[in-house]
């Protein structure tokens, strides 16, 4: 009985996390009908209108943009496309394919609500009105260091489940520059902690010696 | 008391085993302090530490033997080490003949429980990284290559501690193997917050990955502590509970990530949350160092000095151990049953993750269902056995380990199948989760008795086993980018059962195979002697087998016994009447 009972709960938490299926693909909306750029502000300075790099040079990443994560710089994306009443905007980062190669769960994928290179499922900002606009993304501190491009999705008002209308990408990439990790306070603690369990057994030792002579 | 090998303590497991079967309710008895009936079929002691543990040259304290004069000294003064007090029934070894597992008695049950946590933390800090993994890899920006690599390392590292750890409890105590091990490795736990890429999360998760020695140590404490007709349960539950710390990992590390995440960033988090395992490490280790005692009778250094224990010799043992096939046999049916436990703890929890876009902490109670079964199914699965064994002796007991293990292999397949489905996926994991730990308590069924001299050689080789056969599975199905999680799943169900299938070619002179049937006129004593040389033999070196020869007798099974009962009642008659 307690075994049934603990199956039961079991399967009903796995039902409220049961996920959407989706069908739709990227090429039912393709051609792109949006156009996306970007500028950057770096270190107080804003360049509306940087030359986009479309190579990315893994060993010196002097290609690309370096938005600084702890510096707050910030991202400027500019949409351009057709006016739908009733839609709405997605904006979402993508992962460019050298961060996304050998490793599955930045997977690309066909079909739009499983593609895991493009962050569908957890856009940057979402209901911005279709047509024209801008919104400055400030990366956070979970922000992992890959280098990205910006997708803009259309949304289908009240769909469900969600379906897109048009999409558009930037050209080119950014490179995030994540936080520090590792700050010094933390190395401290973990250069004390290291040698607490060395510490801890020579002491012992000395402490059970010191014991036996004494009896 | 006399020295014992880490063979005498591990046999205690089988002989355990074969006395489960008298005891049904098997485990009502020992565990409500009830005193334990002695076995029906010989009046042999079978687990004796002292005089009768010859096999490796000890010598029983004696009144003309050296270590005598500080026994009498001791006597002179008051202070009597010959007779300990205990307040639980014990044998004539000191060994407790209950296991209470609400009692903190001191030396047994308190070692016991010092015994399951130690190796319980072992495990929750070796495998700590898999439920955070989401969060470390993006940090680390690690590749799928660096995380089964890590995953590899974790369990690697392992096979040699294990072995390395039998000897270390011969000689200086479990005490002292627990104790060492788990402070050492609380520097790589501590050290794994401050690892920048992958070289260091790999070598972090390979020397935390050490500490899984700790269930050599377990086993080990266990059987020193506990009489032959109740160690194996002290020894499968106290691995079940060790194992369930994998359990406990996925459940509760997701949620010291989340309370640290309220003061820091993830990146940071997950480096503060390691802190939490590293200092249950070194508490743990520093406990049994303080309150934990090696022998019923003492510490390792204490009987030393009075004279009685001396140090165990290995090489014939190790010798009678690796010479047997059937030893090798069962590593590799151990890497499949306890290498697929360990294999499974790596990934379960990332691979809810990513194919259902689950959060962190849904992904974390869901996989530790498979670590959590560790509470009762280890311990379901040697009861299984020495149930078959009763009927079937040792046919049933090979039958049973192959049986659950092929099901471990079928659910294993079917994981690939149900991928789209997260209900029918954790369908598919709470069965395969009871298949697996009790494939590896049916392993211990039979270990025990391939090679009595050996013995302590042979479980500690099956053991390093596992280890060995999770780096292989884990290097061939989970590590390359061309093969995904699922698929992963499937092909290692499919390596499960063909390994499985090599059980068919294990087969005991006397007690036979899966498919052939025993010899009945070989006798146990017979196959237990042949690990002595004949000059050995000569000596009588052999005889301190003779005692466990007999015992491992019920493995001929019932129909077995009875036939061979009425042969030997049917002669007695004959020549008394002629």
């Amino acid at each position: 009985m307690l075994r049934a009972s603990l199956a039961l709960a079991l399967l009903a938490l796995c039902g409220s996390a049961a996920a959407t299926t989706y069908t739709q693909t990227y090429s039912t909306i393709q051609p792109a009908t949006y156009t996306v750029s970007l500028g950057f502000n770096i270190s107080g300075t804003v360049a509306p209108d940087p030359t986009p790099c479309t190579s990315f040079n893994t060993a010196t990443s002097t290609c690309l943009p370096q938005v600084s994560v702890p510096d707050k710089d910030s991202v400027i994306i500019t949409y351009s496309g057709p006016v739908t009443e009733g839609n709405t905007i997605s904006i979402m980062t993508c992962f460019s394919n050298s961060s996304s190669m050998d490793r599955a769960w930045r997977k690309a994928n066909a079909i739009i609500g499983k593609d895991k290179q493009c962050n569908v499922e957890k856009p940057m900002v979402k209901g911005l009105p279709t047509g024209e606009g801008t919104y400055t993304w400030t990366p956070g501190p979970n922000t992992p260091q890959s280098s990205y491009s910006i997708q803009v999705l259309e949304v289908v008002a009240g769909s469900n489940p969600t379906t897109y209308a048009a999409m558009g990408r930037s050209t080119g990439f950014f490179q995030i520059i994540p936080i520090d990790s590792r700050p010094s306070w933390l190395l401290g603690v973990v250069g004390g902690m290291c040698a607490v369990g060395p510490l801890t057994l020579a002491g012992f030792f000395v402490w059970e010696k010191m014991l036996k002579k004494e009896a | 008391m006399a020295s014992s090998g880490s063979t005498t303590h591990v046999l205690c497991t089988a002989l355990s085993a074969l006395r489960l079967s008298s005891l049904l309710p098997w485990l009502a008895p020992p565990l409500l302090g009830l005193p334990t009936d002695p076995p029906p079929l010989t009046n042999a002691r079978p687990c004796t530490m002292g005089a009768d543990d010859s096999a490796h040259g000890a010598s029983v304290a004696s009144k003309t033997s050296p270590g005598s004069k500080a026994i009498a000294e001791a006597h002179e003064i008051g202070l009597d080490h010959d007779v300990p007090q205990f307040t639980v029934p014990v044998d004539s070894e000191n060994k407790s003949k209950v296991l209470k597992i609400w009692s903190f008695q001191r030396p047994h049950h308190l070692s016991f429980h010092l015994s399951w946590m130690s190796f319980m933390i072992a495990f929750f800090a070796t495998f700590a990284a898999p439920p955070m993994l989401p969060v470390i890899r993006d940090d680390l920006d690690l590749t799928k290559q660096d995380i089964g690599g890590a995953a590899i390392a974790s369990v690697t590292g392992a096979v040699f501690s294990r072995i390395l750890l039998g000897a270390v409890c011969d000689s200086y105590g479990p005490r002292y193997g627990h104790g060492v091990l788990q402070l050492l490795c609380a520097s790589a736990t501590f050290g794994m917050a401050a690892v920048s890429n992958s070289v260091g999360f790999i070598a972090c998760r390979m020397i935390i990955g050490f500490s899984l020695a700790t269930f050599v140590a377990c086993q080990f404490w266990c059987s020193v502590m506990f009489t032959a007709k109740i160690v194996g349960t002290a020894n499968a539950v106290a691995a079940g509970w060790g194992n369930m710390g994998a359990g406990l990992t996925h459940l509760i590390m997701p949620y010291i990530l989340s309370g640290m995440e309220h003061i820091h960033p993830n990146f940071v988090a997950w480096r503060c949350a390691y802190m939490i395992p590293g200092s249950m490490q070194v508490i743990i280790g520093l406990a049994v160092l303080i309150f934990g005692q090696d022998l019923p009778d003492g510490n390792y250094g204490a009987l030393r000095k009075i004279g009685k224990k001396d140090k165990a010799k290995t090489h014939m043992e190790l010798l009678a151990a690796v010479k047997n096939y059937r030893t090798w046999l069962m590593v590799l049916s151990y890497g499949y049953c306890f290498g697929v436990e360990l294999t499974v703890d790596n990934n379960i929890a990332p691979y809810l993750y990513d194919q259902f876009n689950l959060d962190l902490h849904l992904a974390g109670v869901l996989g530790a269902v498979f670590g959590l079964t560790n509470l009762f199914a280890r311990a379901l699965g040697g009861l299984l056995s020495d149930v078959l064994n009763k009927r079937f002796g040792m046919r049933g007991r090979i039958w049973c380990l192959w049986g659950v293990q092929s099901l471990g292999g079928v659910c294993s397949i079917l994981m690939f199948y149900v991928d789209h489905s997260l209900g029918a996926t954790m369908a598919v994991v709470v069965m395969w989760s009871l298949f697996v730990p009790m494939a590896c308590g049916a392993s211990y069924g039979i270990a025990p008795f391939i090679t009595r001299r050996g013995l302590g050689v042979a479980t500690g080789l099956i053991g390093a086993g596992g280890n060995a056969g999770s780096a292989v599975t884990q290097a061939l199905f989970f590590t390359g980018a061309n093969m995904t999680v699922a698929e992963g799943f499937l092909w290692m169900g499919v390596m499960i059962l063909a390994v499985t299938a090599t059980l068919g070619l294990l087969h005991f002179p006397m007690w036979g195979g899966m498919f052939t049937r025993g010899n009945p006129d070989i006798t146990e004593e017979e196959y237990y002697s042949r690990d002595y040389t004949a000059a050995e033999r000569e000596k009588g070196l052999h005889r301190a087998i003779m005692a466990w020869a007999s015992e491992s007798r019920s493995n001929r099974g019932f129909k077995e016994q009875l036939s061979k009962l009425s042969a030997d009642l049917t002669t007695k008659a004959n020549v008394a009447n002629v």
